[in-house]
C-alpha cells in the first residue's frame, strides 16, 4: 500500500491503469458516444436514465479515464439536448391514461437524475442541495 | 434481493438495451476476467474489478440471465475481497509492531464495507446497513 492518505479503490497507480485500460478496451465511451450522436438510434426515455445512471456511477475521479473527462460534459450536453426533444416527440404519440402518466413519471424522473450529472460538469445552473432522485433508492446495497 | 424495480435500468426497454449493448457486455467480460485471477498476486487490480462489481452489477444493468448469474459474480468478488482482507490484515499486525498500521487499519474497515454491500446484493431481504458508499472511497453521495 503506497497512498497512504487515499484509501479508495482507484487510489493507487495500478488501479487507474487497469481501469483505463477497461475503458480502452470496451469501448464503453466510444459506443455510448456514437449511440448519442446517431439520429436513428432514437434512444427513448428509461434508455437515456440507464446512460445517465451509468455515467453517474463512472463518473468518479480515478475510475473515468483522467484524458476523457471533457467528453463526460459533452455526453450530457447530447443527452439532456436529446431529452428535451423527447418530451415533445412524447407528445404526438397517442397514449393510454396509464401510458401517459407511466411516461411523463419518467421524464421527470430523467430530469432530475440528469440534473445530477449536470451539476457534476458543472452545467447547472440551479443552486441548493440535490436529493437522490427517487428511483434509485437503495443504489449501494 | 433489495428492491430495485422502480430503477430506470430495470425498466424492460432499459434492460433490454442494455444487455445487447457489446461495449457494456465487453466491460463485464473484462472484469469477470479479472475476478478470475489471484487475488493475492493482483491485490489492486482486484479490488478495482470489484469496484466495478458494487459499481455495475445490478439486475438489469448487468448482462446476465438471471439473479443466480448476477450472484456468482457477486459472489466471486466477495471471496476475493476476503482474501484481499486477509492479506492487508496480516500486514497491519506486522506493522503494528511498528506503530505504523494506522492506515492499513483503516483500509480493512473500508474493505469490509465493500464486502457488507455485496452481502447485501446477494441477500434476499435488505439488510440494515447504511445505504451510502463506503467511507474510504471519500465520495459525497446525494441524500434521499
Amino acid at each position: 500500500m503506497d497512498n497512504e492518505a487515499d484509501l479508495s479503490p482507484w487510489a493507487h497507480p495500478k488501479a487507474v491503469h487497469w481501469f483505463d485500460s477497461l475503458f480502452e478496451r470496451s469501448g464503453l465511451l466510444q459506443n455510448f458516444r456514437e449511440l448519442l450522436d446517431d439520429k436513428n438510434q432514437g434512444l427513448n426515455c428509461n434508455q437515456l436514465r440507464s446512460m445517465v445512471a451509468l455515467l453517474y456511477l463512472l463518473s468518479i475521479e480515478g475510475i473515468w479515464p483522467a484524458d476523457q473527462r471533457d467528453l463526460l460534459g459533452k455526453l450530457t450536453m447530447r443527452i439532456h439536448s436529446l431529452a428535451r426533444k423527447l418530451q415533445v416527440d412524447t407528445g404526438s404519440k397517442p397514449l393510454t391514461v396509464s401510458a401517459h402518466q407511466k411516461a411523463q413519471h419518467a421524464q421527470v424522473q430523467l430530469e432530475h437524475e440528469l440534473e445530477l450529472l449536470r451539476r457534476l460538469v458543472g452545467m447547472s445552473k440551479r443552486t441548493g442541495p440535490v436529493k437522490r432522485p427517487p428511483d434509485w433508492q437503495r443504489i449501494w446495497n | 434481493m433489495p428492491d430495485h424495480k422502480n430503477c430506470p435500468w430495470n425498466q424492460p426497454d432499459a434492460s433490454t438495451w442494455l444487455s445487447g449493448n457489446d461495449s457494456i457486455r465487453r466491460v463485464a467480460r473484462l472484469v469477470e476476467k479479472t475476478l478470475d485471477n489471484d487475488p493475492r498476486q493482483f491485490p489492486i487490480q482486484m479490488r478495482a474489478a470489484t469496484t466495478m462489481v458494487i459499481l455495475l452489477c445490478r439486475a438489469g444493468m448487468w448482462p446476465a440471465h438471471d439473479q443466480e448469474e448476477l450472484n456468482e459474480v457477486i459472489a466471486q468478488a466477495r471471496r476475493n475481497l476476503t482474501m484481499i482482507r486477509e492479506l492487508y490484515s496480516v500486514e497491519s499486525k506486522r506493522r503494528e509492531e511498528v506503530g505504523q498500521h494506522q492506515s492499513l487499519h483503516r483500509l480493512l474497515k473500508g474493505l469490509e464495507a465493500e464486502m457488507r454491500i455485496l452481502d447485501a446484493r446477494m441477500s434476499e431481504s435488505p439488510l440494515n446497513i447504511p445505504d451510502e458508499p463506503p467511507e474510504s472511497w471519500g465520495l459525497t453521495w446525494p441524500k434521499p
